[in-house]
């Protein structure tokens, strides 16, 4: 178990102890007395050395960089996002002329929706108003007939 | 200029100074193209990725906040675009690399130190992306596990299993190297 917790921690902080947390430097230091755990941390200096060298000898040739470097210098570069907060913090006094139009409309746009909504919430009140009235009336009046009515399949009557 | 920081590189930028950020990506692009190279394993491909991660950086300098430094979010932008693209072509072996000549008794310790370098490269080509991009962003980079999950938009210990793994991995490739 204790053997298997120094292999973990020297897969994840490698096998160089000055990476490590100081806590488990001091864990690392008393598992040197066990042989097996000293032959682990050999093992994965090799492979930390391999791993090493594998990556430095990935070299990415110069002319590569110059290709991205010339692409971006060939092309013209897009309009940049601007965050929508710039335009309250000081934008729209600078560029009032291409920012009030926008700010207009979303005020026109905003208006006509309180308008919209407040009639057709005033239409829907005044609608379930008539509808219970209705209702109320319909209760008083319907209430007879549908009991003392014929039956509508049979017209046989109660 | 070329002694700018990146921070004040990337303010000039988010003011549309196109000269600051022509240095920024100059000072960026090779290793940012290592990392994109090493995950997507195609070199057109990993300049077409760092080519569009640079863009990214001019459209979104204005919304860039100095939280962290600039290279772990370039980096973070550089990952997503590689781990986004689905064309991965596919794996090279080794074997082509051919035999070595005859060799001496000391070119012969070279020569195996070289197979043993290129079999663990194969082994690194070889890993999960993510894998491999977390063991990239910590050897080559030499990013921290907690940088490295910045990066990868992940939590440090999710990082630590990536790298646990990918190493059992690569020392089961180191071990059948000995044998």
């Amino acid at each position: 178990m204790t053997v298997s917790r120094f292999q973990r921690l020297i897969d994840v902080w490698s096998s160089d102890l000055s990476r490590w947390p100081a806590r488990e430097q001091a864990f690392a230091e008393r598992m040197f007395a066990d042989p097996v755990a000293r032959a682990l941390l050999d093992q994965a200096k090799m492979l930390d050395q391999a791993i090493s060298r594998a990556e430095m000898a990935a070299k990415i040739p110069d002319q590569a960089v110059h290709r991205v470097l010339a692409g971006l210098r060939s092309r013209r570069l897009p309009p940049q996002r601007q965050p929508l907060l710039s335009h309250w913090r000081g934008g729209a006094a600078t560029n009032h002329w291409v920012t009030w139009p926008r700010f207009a409309a979303l005020a026109c746009g905003a208006t006509l929706g309180v308008v919209v909504g407040l009639s057709s919430l005033g239409m829907r009140m005044a609608t379930s108003l008539d509808l219970n009235l209705t209702q109320t009336a319909a209760t008083d009046t319907d209430l007879s007939s549908s009991l003392f009515d014929a039956d509508s399949v049979t017209g046989l009557g109660p | 200029m070329e002694e700018t920081a990146d921070q004040d590189l990337m303010a000039g930028i988010a003011n549309g100074d196109e000269a600051a950020f022509r240095l920024l990506s100059r000072r960026h692009a090779a290793r940012a193209l290592r990392l994109a190279q090493r995950i997507v394993q195609n070199h057109a491909l990993a300049e077409e990725i760092v080519q569009e991660a640079l863009l990214r950086v001019w459209i979104n300098a204005p919304h860039w906040r100095p939280a962290a430094p600039f290279q772990t979010w370039f980096f973070r932008i550089v990952v997503n675009l590689c781990l986004n693209q689905k064309r991965r072509p596919p794996f090279a072996r080794l074997e082509a690399a051919g035999d070595p000549p005859d060799p001496g008794p000391d070119v012969v310790r070279q020569i195996e130190a070289k197979q043993l370098e290129q079999s663990v490269a194969a082994a690194i080509d070889a890993l999960p992306e993510r894998q491999r991009t977390a063991i990239q962003l910590t050897y080559h980079e030499g990013l921290s596990n907690a940088e490295t999950a910045t990066v990868l938009g992940t939590s440090v210990s999710a990082v630590e299993t990536l790298l646990a793994r990918a190493k059992r991995t690569l020392r089961a490739a180191l071990a059948g190297h000995a044998s």
